[in-house]
């Protein structure tokens, strides 16, 4: 056995005989002190502890473990939101997973979320005016002499052959806005507080939209021929004139 | 001396379970005047035996687990080993500095030892003989190391050093402990 290993050997032998030897000293001074108590006390020389003190300490004690409850408490709570969210969280990516990837669960699940939106929405689809399908002229061009007296030519803006909007302005700056976009297939409006005429315009199915909650007409036709969706609007007209109006452009 | 019972006081985070309270408030009940003699004796400011008492309350509800281990003798000890370091700990706040704690350790030890004397048995005349002849800081630290078993970072709080001090220490402390020992008991530990 090396100088070392002797030294180390040496160090844990102390520190175990200093354990013991302390731990039997403890064991043996609080006996004394505990005798020296008692006697003490039946000598009538220890003052017993002050009823405000031991009362103070008794709402230390108690306080210190309601703290504890308490956390404790959090604690369960904590780790049980923790578990519900993990559930739910994993239940929504599963659902979310299923909806988009399957096909069977896709379809009728958008479907059920068009029909609750169709409450702001409807479709028109080209194939519904296929009866009445003919060369529509400009309406561009037939707006200008369809448009109420008092309104002028306000703003004319076009990307080539892919959108256009003229804006018509009066006195009192109401604005009538003719305008069409690029559509080859159905079109979505949205409806929301509107109250939906279909109409037939000179031959040309087309929806008229009444605001309910202010005063604004809105005429969406489909011009299947060129691949447009039109769309008249007016907030100052009345419908009457609205209407009048659109028969002198839709023609 | 004393500050009117206004000894900085932290809310500090007591570690407890809660199946621990009903052994502690018979514990607390058993030994509340015990607790109070031994703090009465190192000190006899009202507030400052109301904050001692307190104190030692609380780093007792700390230690419920090793509190359950011990037998009545070293219970008190331990009881008494608490109220000694919540001194130190005061005495160290009301003179914010270190320098005056081997005073107030010498200050502590003192009590101890007149609390021996009221005794009657004479055991253990060997270790008695060690703590005597030992600094106080020494002693601390061996009561630190095999006694509570602190950490070299909780003994160097206690008596007041860097803990790399501490390491130093015991080591001489060890030293001189084998001496005293050997004198004493006439052979090795």
């Amino acid at each position: 056995m090396d100088d070392h290993r002797r030294m180390q050997i040496l160090e844990q032998y102390e520190d175990a005989a200093l354990t013991l030897l302390m731990d039997e000293s403890a064991e043996a001074e609080g006996e004394r002190l505990l005798n020296a108590f008692a006697q003490a006390q039946a000598q009538g020389q220890i003052p017993t502890l002050p009823p405000e003190y031991d009362e103070k300490c008794q709402t230390l004690i108690d306080r210190t473990f309601k703290r504890q409850a308490v956390k404790e408490k959090w604690t369960r709570f904590g780790k049980k939101s923790l578990r519900v969210a993990a559930v739910t969280i994993a239940i929504l990516g599963i659902m979310v997973t299923a909806v988009l990837k399957v096909e069977a669960i896709r379809v009728p699940v958008l479907n059920y979320l068009y029909k609750h939106c169709d409450r702001f929405s409807i479709m028109i689809y080209p194939d519904t005016v296929i009866d009445s399908i003919m060369p529509l002229m400009d309406p561009f061009e037939l707006l200008s002499s369809s448009i109420p007296e008092g309104y002028s030519l306000f703003q004319d803006q076009s990307s080539g052959e892919s959108d256009r909007l003229v804006a018509y302005i009066n006195d009192k700056e109401e604005i009538i806005v003719l305008s069409f976009f690029p559509s080859s297939g159905a079109v979505m409006i949205d409806t929301e507080n509107c109250i939906i005429t279909e109409m037939n315009i000179n031959g040309q199915e087309a929806t008229l939209l009444e605001k309910t909650n202010l005063h604004h007409f809105t005429l969406y036709w489909i011009d299947v021929e060129q691949h447009r969706t039109y769309y008249l609007s007016s907030s100052a007209l009345t419908k009457e004139e609205f209407i009048e109006m659109a028969f002198g452009v839709i023609q | 001396m004393g500050n009117g019972g206004s000894m900085r006081k932290k809310r500090r985070n007591i570690p407890v379970q809660l199946e621990d309270k009903a052994f502690f408030h018979e514990f607390y009940e058993s030994n509340k005047n015990f607790m109070f003699y031994i703090a009465s004796k190192y000190t006899t400011d009202p507030s400052d035996r109301e904050d001692l008492v307190q104190e030692t309350t609380l780093r007792l509800m700390g230690q419920i687990p090793v509190l359950r281990e011990l037998n009545a003798g070293k219970r008190a000890k331990y009881i008494a080993l608490s109220v000694r370091s919540a001194f130190l700990d005061m005495k160290r706040r009301q003179k914010d500095n270190l320098l005056y704690l081997e005073d107030a350790a010498l200050e502590a030890l003192m009590v101890e030892r007149a609390l021996a004397d009221a005794a009657l048995a004479t055991a253990d005349q060997a270790v008695d003989q060690l703590k005597a002849q030992l600094p106080a800081r020494d002693w601390m630290v061996l009561e630190g190391k095999y006694l509570l078993e602190l950490s070299q970072e909780e003994i160097a709080e206690q008596i007041g050093v860097a803990p790399d001090s501490v390491r130093m220490i015991l080591h001489r402390a060890k030293q001189k402990a084998r001496q005293i020992l050997q004198q004493t008991t006439g052979g090795d530990v």
